[in-house]
């Protein structure tokens, strides 16, 4: 019931609303000022509306729901896709001096999510995944508590024209009803017609104030490289790194070629690099985050595993190694350069092998039919106890050979549609739905490499693609328009320095603990 | 980078073809199964044991296969899983003995179950303190797993020392027992620590830091932990700031094998245990073997008679193998499966007493 009273600073005029914003926004977040409409966002929800706001990657998105939290009664509920995202989003508030703050999501043991959910009151912030907001037990416990702001993060994740479809958002305008329907700010970077329409559909935000930014980043400009072979692009990309400036990103398709390349540019350019990818240790993938960010690395070769939540605002460039397999994703990924204002420059390349890999990275989002099947029966058998062995469920289809987003889908499916159809109906409607989602997945796939052998402005293409026209077109805007490689020549390239590391663990410790060993009088 | 063909063929030639290529993935990932647990006594490998947990099956597949390719060692009776060194291998491994060794702190695996943890905490105490004492309050922490977090936070809050005085405890205390490591050693020890300004080094980033195989520096990086270990739970009043990193709890038993534990010290037979615990035949077995590996002098006359006990190690000797089955056969099937088991590990425990 507590959700439903009205906050007591309802009443309060809005402009003395927004001096406190103000004054929130210099003493809490250190900032003289606004950007972009972070401004409008927070007025409109400190006047209680709904809100979706698309903002490019790097506009400041999360301010805009980190700052209403100082000023609303009661807790800020944030809904986030990514395990990663969601540690380093309370991470970035903790910073700021948030001791308020917790994540709740399926890497806590219960004990200590029972120790979450007894806190709520004191939070000023809660981190939660799709997943956890759906267990009864935590939505109930979210009921008794109020809740000032239901934040929707990545919510492009809710359409499954998306390329980051994950089913468990499409609950989520259920459970914010649950909730005592508290305002909604509904949060993505990039988002194409369709998906805009699913958004504001199934989050129900028809009459949400909507604050839509273009996509495009005038200081990143785009060039395509066609190469024959791997090899080729080897070369192609180690010709590349020797002359454009640091730091910069190389996106590639596994863990193999993310080890390969770092490997490779090491040796030939004597670069300071690294590799990053999901299959490493959580721990040393925070170590390898940590060298990039404070410019121990120049050049960082990952899967798409990396990225969201990154912020490192000098990125010069991203190289994709291998093509993702949609604008949406690209742009994402792209936009990780230049947030600090400066030049950018995204590299794209591409040889005919690679067309191969984004098909195969679609079906692996599906089961094959015999899996389907087996798991599909399995599940009819009650061999599971849903939700409790969800991850056993996911565990054992992993082992058959099918992936987490397979076996997720499966699972979501079951759970959605099963209530008392034959279990070889779900079946025949599984196998429909794939059908129909992976011929959309294929279209997306076309419009990527329909950009890539574009011969107009991929600005103008890319922005078309996103339903926006081009106003002004910057000077270094795309290959097409006339840039060159030559255009992004670095003059730094003799602070080269390999010999950064301190090995000496002498040295190190005394740095690390500031102190020195008082030797015993002699 | 010849260190890894050392380890693969020391492996090898340890194991002599009566374990698979699992099997020793197993053992150097610390599999918590009573199988590999045996192997390592068997196979005087225990050092070995949890020093690569976080290995790939993939990367050590990938090295036997290079093995293969350079004929050092050859398929047993076209048992892909299975090997043996060739003539060549075991040449190869006799000059890379000149140059190699295990280094001796991986002997002290008493603290092997807490060694992976206690290694977390002590990055992000160490992180947390330097970033605190220079000022620093924005900074990623090297570890999210909730239990270590907490643990630390704990560690820090629950002190009465300033935080400066915290950290220079924490210092002289890692300093005078790093000073009594090899340099190598403690250098890829430090250069995995975070802090202000200082980001740390991944294990197989202090491979080519400190100019060695990267297997090698995960082996000198265990051992230097292990030893730290070591140390601290001998003399805990020398180290008491690190002493409160290290979790209370030393016993390593399995939760489900120290309660059979304790009802066998009650006195109960067989039977009667699997009928009180409600557990199969096997699992019980499984914990008896496992307590006969981990407590010392655990009495097992009453699961395996004397008189099986010696017929069975004769067999052994005899056969010279470890292998169950050509036991059981010679011996016409006078002992089970189980007290074949109880025997080897009983007496593998025995020989490394002494
Ligand atoms: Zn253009």
């Amino acid at each position: 019931m507590d959700a439903l009273q009205k906050p007591e600073n309802r009443n309060r005029p809005i402009d003395q609303e927004m001096a406190k914003a103000e004054e929130v926004l210099h003493k809490v977040f250190g900032y003289s000022e606004f950007r972009n409409r972070q401004r409008e966002v927070v007025n409109a929800l400190l006047k209680h509306q709904d809100v979706f706001a698309m903002m490019p990657t790097g506009g400041g998105k999360s301010l805009c729901y980190q700052l209403p939290g100082y000023i609303l009664n009661g807790l800020v509920l944030i809904v986030s896709p990514l395990l990663s995202l969601m540690e380093d989003q309370a991470d970035s508030l903790r910073r700021l001096g948030e001791n308020k703050v917790r994540t709740l999501n399926s890497m806590l043991n219960p004990e200590e999510r029972k120790r979450v959910l007894s806190q709520l009151r004191q939070l000023r912030f809660l981190f939660i995944s799709p997943e956890m907001i759906r267990q009864p037990r935590v939505s109930r416990a979210l009921e008794k508590v109020p809740i000032s702001l239901f934040v929707v993060d990545e919510a492009h994740c809710i359409s499954q024209w998306g390329h980051e479809f994950r089913p468990d958002y499409l609950h989520l305008a259920e459970i914010r009803i649950r909730l005592g329907s508290p305002v909604c700010l509904a949060l993505t970077a990039t988002a194409d017609q369709r998906v805009k329409k699913d958004i504001v559909r199934y989050l129900h935000l028809e009459s949400a104030q909507q604050f839509l930014m273009s996509v495009d980043r005038p200081n990143i400009s785009f060039i395509v490289l066609e190469a024959k072979n791997s090899e080729d692009k080897t070369n192609q990309l180690i010709e590349l790194l020797g002359k454009v400036e640091f730091p910069g990103i190389i996106y590639c398709s596994g863990r193999e070629w993310s080890e390969k390349l770092s490997k490779d540019i090491s040796k030939r350019l004597g670069f300071r690099t690294a590799f990053y990818h999901g299959g490493m240790e959580p721990e040393d993938r925070r170590k390898i985050q940590n060298q990039f960010l404070s410019g121990e690395l120049d050049i960082l070769c990952c899967t798409n595993a990396f990225g969201m939540g990154i912020n490192k605002a000098d990125i010069r460039v991203v190289v994709h190694f291998h093509y993702p397999s949609t604008m949406n994703a690209y742009l994402q990924e792209v936009g990780r350069a230049a947030r600090d204002g400066g030049q950018g420059l995204a590299v794209l390349l591409h040889s005919p092998a690679d067309d191969r890999l984004p098909e195969a990275f679609i079906d692996s989002n599906y089961p094959s039919p015999s899996i389907l099947k087996f798991a599909l029966n399995q599940l009819d058998q009650g061999e599971y106890q849903l939700p409790k062995d969800s991850e056993r469920f996911i565990d054992v289809i992993r082992i058959m050979g099918a992936g987490e987003t397979a076996a997720r889908f499966i699972l979501e499916q079951f759970i959605t549609k099963s209530s008392g159809r034959p279990v070889a109906l779900l079946y025949d409607d599984c196998i429909r739905l794939i059908e129909n989602r992976r011929s959309v997945q294929m279209k997306d796939l076309a419009r990527m490499r329909s950009w890539i052998s574009e011969k107009g402005c991929r600005r103008v293409s890319c922005l078309s693609y996103f339903g926006e026209k081009l106003e002004t077109k910057p000077d270094l805007c795309c290959d097409r328009c006339g840039a060159k490689i030559g255009d992004f020549l670095s003059h730094q390239h003799s602070a080269l320095n390999n010999s950064g590391i301190e090995v000496d663990w002498k040295k190190r410790l005394d740095r690390l603990l500031a102190c020195e060993k008082v030797e015993p009088d002699s | 980078m010849s260190f890894r063909y050392y380890l693969m063929l020391k492996l090898i030639s340890q194991i002599n073809g009566e374990r698979t290529l699992s099997g020793i993935i197993h053992i150097l990932q610390g599999r918590q199964s009573v199988q590999a647990i045996q192997d390592c006594a068997f196979f005087h490998i225990q050092p070995l044991y949890h020093t690569f947990d976080m290995l790939e099956r993939g990367h050590l597949l990938s090295l036997s296969d290079d093995c293969l390719g350079k004929g050092w060692i050859s398929q047993l009776n076209g048992d892909h899983e299975k090997y043996a060194l060739t003539p060549s291998g075991i040449d190869t491994l006799s000059q890379l003995a000149d140059r190699h060794s295990f280094p001796q702190d991986l002997k002290y695996t008493e603290n092997v179950r807490m060694e992976t943890d206690f290694w977390l905490k002590l990055q992000l105490c160490v992180q947390t303190l330097s970033e605190l004492i220079h000022g620093s309050h924005s900074f990623l922490p090297v570890s999210h797993r909730a239990g270590i977090t907490e643990a630390v936070r704990r560690f820090i809050i629950g002190s009465r020392a300033r935080r400066k005085d915290l950290a220079c405890a924490l210092y002289e205390e890692l300093y005078s027992l790093l000073e009594t490591m090899p340099v190598t050693e403690a250098d890829i020890l430090c250069l995995q620590l975070s802090g202000y300004g200082m980001p740390g080094l991944t294990v197989d980033q202090t491979g080519s830091a400190v100019k060695i195989d990267t297997y090698q520096s995960h082996v000198f990086s265990k051992a230097a932990i292990r030893r730290l270990l070591h140390t601290v739970s001998n003399i805990p009043s020398d180290f008491p700031t690190l002493a409160r990193l290290m979790s209370k709890k030393r016993n390593d038993l399995s939760r489900s094998a120290e309660e059979t534990y304790h009802l066998i010290k009650e006195g109960l037979t067989f039977e009667k245990l699997t009928e009180q615990r409600q557990l199969s035949h096997g699992t019980i077995e499984d914990h008896i073997i496992e307590l006969t590996l981990k407590i010392p002098g655990f009495n097992i006359s009453s699961f395996l008679p004397d008189s099986v006990n010696q017929m069975i190690i004769k067999s052994a000797t005899r056969l010279h193998t470890k292998q169950l089955k050509p036991i059981k056969k010679e011996l016409r099937d006078q002992a089970s499966y189980f007290q074949i088991r109880l025997a080897l590990a009983k007496e593998a425990v025995e020989r490394e007493g002494n």
